[in-house]
C-alpha cells in the first residue's frame, strides 16, 4: 500500500466527487426519518405561506411601493427566494456551528485531508432549500407572464447569471455572520438577526436614504440580493452601474466570506481545548 | 414557593451571562427599527393618504417596533429544548425533578425575559416614545398593557408547550417549529398590524388565540377605549390563557407517556 | 528515521486577561491585557515506526495541544516537528492523509450515515485503492463482527460500537501514525478490553506507529511499552513502562491495622477503613523504619507491604510530588 501520499492532484474534480457522494448519502439518510421529513415539508410551506400572506396584505392596502407596482415587486420577492435557495441547499451547515464549536465537536474537521471549509459544508444538505426554490419559481413565472417580459435564451442566462450573482451574497452573508461563533459565544443570535434583514431584500433599495443606502449596498449588501440584478431584467426599470458590478463585487463578497470563516476555524482550533 | 423562585433567579442570573447577546439583541432592534422604519415610511408615502385601514405613519410604527421587541423578549427555545432533552435523554432527569417539567422550564424563562424586558424591551420603548414625540399616552393605559403583556407572556408560553408534546412524538423540531413561530408572528400580529388585514382574513384571525399575544397588548397601550371595553379584552385574552394552558396541560399528560413508556 | 520528531517544540498562547463587569468589558474593548500561557514548554522526543507511545499527563497539561501540533492544525511559536518526513502545520492536508485520528468522545464518522457508507466516502478522500481497501475489510472483518454494522447508522449505534468503528475508520487508510485520544473512555471492562486488543493487532499488522492519551492506566499497561509524561507543558519522563518505578523511586506502601490515629514525619498517610496506608520512598525512609518507630507507640494488630502499582505513581506525578 502507498503509504506517503495522495497520488493525484487535488482538483475540483476530486471534491465534487466527494461532495455529491456526501450529499446524496445526507439526502438519502433524511428521507428515511419519515417523520422529520414531513414535519419539515409543512414548514416550508407554512414559511413561505407566510411570506406570501404578509406581501398580499401589505398590497392589498397599499396598491404601490416607491414606483413598484404589485407585479414588479412580486418579481423582486420570487428572484429574492430562488437566490436564497444554494445559501440553504448548500450552506445550511453554518447553522449547527455555534453547537460544533461549543461542545468542541469541530475539532474533528481539522483531521481530515480536506479543506476544512468544504468538509464542513459538504456534512449537510439544506432541504428547506426546496421550499423556496419550488414557491419562488412558481412565483416568478407568474410575474414574469403577469409582466409581459420576454423570453429569449440571453434573457435566460442574463436571469441565471443575475441569480447565481446574487445567491453568492446570501452565502456569503450566512458564512460571515456564522462564522462569529468562532469568536464569540452567541454567534447564533447574529445568525438570526442577518437572517431577518434579508427577507428586506424583496423591498427597492431606494426606500432607503442617506447613509442607509450605502450600509445596505455595501456593508450588509441586501440591495444586490434582488434589487440590483433585477434592474437588468424588467422591462420598466433602467439597469444603474451597480447593476453590472453584482457579479463581481458577489465573487469578491464571498471569497472574503471564506476567508474570515477560515481565519475563524483556524483562530478556534488553535485555542480550544 | 422559594423553589421557583429559586429558579427564575436562575434564568435571570443565566441572562446576564450571556452579555454579548444583549449587545446584539439591541444592534439587531436598532437595525431592524430602521428597516422598518423607512419601509412603511415608503410604503405610507406612495399611498398619498396619511391613514390606511385606520392607522397612520407613527403609529404603525410605534406598533411594529414594539411588538418586534415583544417578540423578541417572548421568544423561547422550549420546542428545541424539549428536542434536545429528549435526544440526550436528559428529559428523564428533568421529570423527576420536584417541581414539574412546566415549571421547572418556566421559571428560568420568566427570569430571562425579566432581564430581557429590562435590557431591551423598556430602552426601546423609551427610545419609540421620544421618536415618536409622544405619541402615546403614558397614563392608566401602561398598567392595561403590562397586564395584558404577563397574560400574553403565558399564553405564548403554553403554545411552546403544545408543540413541545408534538415533538415528543414526531422526534423531530425544525418543521414543527417554524410552523408554530410563522403563524404566532403572522396572526398574532407582529410582523404586520392587524388592522391591516382585509376581510374576513382579519375576522377570522381575531377568533384566534395568536391575536391575544401581540396585537392585543398593542391595542391596550396605543388604543383609546373606555375601562369596560378594555377590561372586556382583557378578559379575552385570560379566556385563551386558560383554554390554551389546558390543552396544552392536557396534551401534555398523554405525550409524556411517550418518554415514560419507551424510555426517552 | 523517526516517523514523529519533536525537536525542542514549543506553543505559547496570548490569553486576554478579561476584566469583571460591563465596564471592565468595555475597557477590554479599547486596551488589552495579554499574558502568556505556555502551553507547552521546550519538548523534545522521538517516536520509531511501530511503537505504541502513551502520552499522558493531568488535564490541561499541554497534551492535546502536543496532538494538534503534531496533526499541523496548530503552528508551533518555536521549535521543529517532522511526521512522517513531513512538517505537519506547512502541509496540513498532505500530512493529514498519513494519520489517523480518534477521540474517544466524538465521532469521527457521518452522523447519520450506515457504517460502511462513511467507509466508502473515507475510501475517497484518502483515495484508497480498491485492492487495499478490500485487503483492509477483510482483515477488519476476520478480527471484529463487523457484518452487522455496516447498514446501521452512527447514531444509532452504542457508545462501544462507535468506538470500534471509529478506530477502524482511522486505520482504514493504512495510516504511518495514529492518534488515540482516550480511546476507551466510558466503555465498559469487556469492551475496553476488546478495543485494546484490537489497537494492539492493528499497531502489528502494519507495523503503525500509535500515540495513545488516556487517564486509564489500563490502556497504558495493555498497550504502551513506552511512556511519555507531560505536565504543565514541560516533559517530565520519557522510557519505558517499567522504568517508571525505578525513575521515580523505589515507592512502597505500608498497610497496618490498628484503631490509633497514626501520624507519620514526612510520608503521606491515608485512612481506609480499617487500613491505615503510608506511601513512602524506600531509599529515603524504610519500611521496616516506619514499622518499627510505629510499633514502639502503637498497637498494631495486622500489616501489609505492597509494591506501588503504576496508577499509584502517574497519580503521585500529577499530584506534584513526584519529583
Amino acid at each position: 500500500m502507498d503509504n506517503t501520499s495522495i497520488k493525484r492532484k487535488r482538483g475540483l474534480r476530486f471534491y465534487l466527487r466527494i461532495y455529491f457522494k456526501i450529499i446524496s448519502q445526507d439526502i438519502k439518510s433524511k428521507m428515511s426519518y419519515r417523520a422529520d421529513f414531513i414535519t419539515t415539508f409543512f414548514g416550508m410551506i407554512a414559511l413561505n405561506l407566510s411570506g406570501f400572506i404578509a406581501f398580499w396584505v401589505i398590497f392589498k392596502n397599499f396598491p404601490q411601493i416607491n414606483g413598484w407596482d404589485y407585479r414588479e415587486m412580486l418579481f423582486l420577492y420570487a428572484f429574492s427566494l430562488i437566490a436564497l435557495v444554494p445559501a440553504e441547499f448548500f450552506f445550511d451547515n453554518n447553522w449547527n456551528l455555534q453547537q460544533a464549536i461549543v461542545t468542541g465537536d469541530f475539532i474533528k474537521y481539522c483531521f481530515k485531508p480536506l479543506n476544512i471549509f468544504f468538509y464542513y459544508m459538504s456534512e449537510v444538505f439544506g432541504i428547506r432549500g426546496l421550499g423556496q426554490l419550488v414557491f419562488g419559481v412558481g412565483t416568478l413565472i407568474y410575474a414574469w407572464v403577469g409582466l409581459a417580459l420576454p423570453v429569449s435564451f440571453l434573457i435566460i442566462v442574463k436571469l441565471l447569471i443575475a441569480l447565481f450573482s446574487a445567491s453568492l451574497f446570501m452565502i456569503a452573508l450566512r458564512n460571515l455572520s456564522a462564522a462569529t461563533c468562532f469568536w464569540i459565544i452567541n454567534g447564533l443570535h447574529v445568525m438570526n438577526i442577518t437572517n431577518k434583514f434579508r427577507d428586506y431584500a424583496r423591498y427597492p433599495i431606494t426606500i432607503f436614504g442617506g447613509v442607509f443606502r450605502v450600509i445596505f449596498t455595501f456593508v450588509i449588501p441586501i440591495a444586490f440580493m434582488a434589487y440590483y440584478p433585477s434592474l437588468e431584467l424588467l422591462d420598466t426599470k433602467q439597469p444603474v452601474f451597480l447593476t453590472y458590478l453584482t457579479p463581481i463585487y458577489g465573487i469578491i463578497f464571498f471569497w472574503l466570506s471564506y476567508k474570515v470563516w477560515m481565519k475563524g476555524a483556524m483562530n478556534y482550533s488553535g485555542t480550544g481545548s | 414557593m422559594k423553589k421557583y423562585l429559586a429558579l427564575i433567579r436562575s434564568g435571570m442570573v443565566e441572562a446576564l451571562v450571556y452579555r454579548t447577546s444583549f449587545v446584539l439583541k439591541i444592534v439587531g432592534n436598532l437595525i431592524y427599527i430602521i428597516i422598518i422604519y423607512y419601509l412603511w415610511k415608503a410604503i405610507f408615502q406612495s399611498s398619498g393618504t396619511g391613514t390606511v385601514a385606520g392607522m397612520t405613519f407613527p403609529q404603525t410604527m410605534v406598533y411594529l417596533v414594539l411588538a418586534s421587541s415583544l417578540f423578541a423578549v417572548m421568544e423561547v427555545y422550549l420546542v428545541w429544548g424539549t428536542h434536545n432533552a429528549m435526544q440526550s435523554g436528559q428529559i428523564v432527569s428533568q421529570l423527576i425533578k420536584p417541581v414539574g417539567y412546566r415549571a421547572y422550564n418556566y421559571c428560568p424563562f420568566f427570569g430571562a425575559m425579566i432581564m430581557d424586558f429590562i435590557i431591551t424591551f423598556i430602552p426601546t420603548f423609551i427610545l419609540v416614545y421620544f421618536l415618536s414625540g409622544g405619541y402615546f399616552d403614558l397614563g392608566i393605559n401602561l398598567l392595561w398593557f403590562i397586564i395584558s403583556i404577563i397574560i400574553a407572556v403565558n399564553i405564548s408560553l403554553s403554545i411552546d408547550y403544545f408543540v413541545s408534546c408534538i415533538v415528543l412524538y414526531t422526534q423531530s423540531v425544525w418543521g414543527l417549529n417554524i410552523v408554530k413561530e410563522t403563524i404566532v408572528m403572522l396572526f398574532g400580529g407582529a410582523a404586520i398590524p392587524l388592522a391591516f388585514f382585509p376581510e374576513p382574513l382579519k375576522t377570522i384571525v381575531s377568533y384566534m388565540p395568536f391575536q391575544a399575544i401581540y396585537n392585543a397588548p398593542m391595542m391596550q397601550l396605543l388604543g383609546e377605549a373606555a375601562p369596560q371595553k378594555r377590561l372586556g379584552m382583557l378578559l379575552v385574552q385570560l379566556l385563551w390563557a386558560v383554554v390554551v394552558y389546558a390543552a396544552s396541560e392536557l396534551f401534555w399528560r398523554r405525550a409524556v407517556k411517550v418518554v415514560t413508556v419507551n424510555g426517552g | 528515521m523517526p516517523i514523529v520528531e519533536f525537536k525542542n517544540v514549543s506553543k505559547h498562547f496570548k490569553v486576554l486577561n478579561r476584566r469583571e463587569g460591563l465596564v471592565g468589558g468595555l475597557k477590554d474593548l479599547f486596551s488589552r491585557d495579554y499574558k502568556t500561557v505556555k502551553a507547552v514548554d521546550g519538548v523534545s522526543f522521538s517516536v520509531e515506526a511501530g511503537e505504541i507511545v502513551g502520552y499522558l499527563g493531568p488535564n490541561g497539561a499541554g497534551k492535546s495541544t502536543t496532538i494538534k501540533m503534531m496533526t499541523g492544525v496548530l503552528l508551533p511559536t518555536s521549535g521543529d516537528i517532522s511526521v512522517s518526513g513531513r512538517v505537519p502545520y506547512k502541509d496540513r492536508t498532505k500530512t493529514a492523509a498519513n494519520i489517523g485520528v480518534v477521540f474517544g468522545q466524538r465521532s469521527q464518522l457521518w452522523w447519520s450515515l450506515p457504517l460502511i457508507e462513511s467507509f466508502k466516502i473515507l475510501r475517497d478522500i484518502y483515495d484508497i485503492s480498491q485492492e487495499d481497501y478490500a485487503k483492509q475489510l477483510a482483515l477488519y472483518e476476520s478480527l471484529v463482527d463487523l457484518e452487522p454494522l455496516y447498514s446501521k447508522p452512527v447514531r444509532e449505534m452504542s457508545l462501544g460500537q462507535r468506538t470500534l468503528c471509529d478506530i477502524l475508520a482511522a486505520f482504514l487508510h493504512n495510516p504511518a501514525v495514529v492518534f488515540l485520544d482516550e480511546p476507551t473512555i466510558g466503555l465498559d471492562v469487556a469492551m475496553k478490553a476488546k478495543i485494546r486488543e484490537l489497537i494492539h493487532t492493528l499497531n502489528r499488522v502494519n507495523n503503525t506507529t500509535i500515540i495513545l492519551t488516556t487517564h486509564d492506566i489500563g490502556d497504558v499497561d495493555a498497550l504502551c511499552r513506552r511512556i511519555v509524561i507531560i505536565d504543565k507543558g514541560v516533559m517530565i519522563y520519557d522510557d519505558s513502562a517499567e522504568n517508571l518505578s525505578k525513575f521515580f523511586g523505589q515507592y512502597r506502601t505500608l498497610k497496618i491495622k490498628t484503631d490509633d490515629e497514626i501520624t507519620y514525619e514526612s510520608v503521606t498517610i491515608t485512612r481506609n477503613e480499617e487500613w491505615v496506608e503510608i506511601v513512602t520512598k524506600e531509599d529515603e525512609m524504610p519500611v521496616m523504619e516506619i514499622l518499627q518507630a510505629l510499633q514502639k507507640s502503637h498497637k498494631i494488630s495486622d500489616i501489609r507491604i505492597e509494591e506501588i502499582t503504576t496508577e499509584e505513581i502517574i497519580k503521585k506525578i500529577y499530584a506534584g510530588d513526584g519529583r
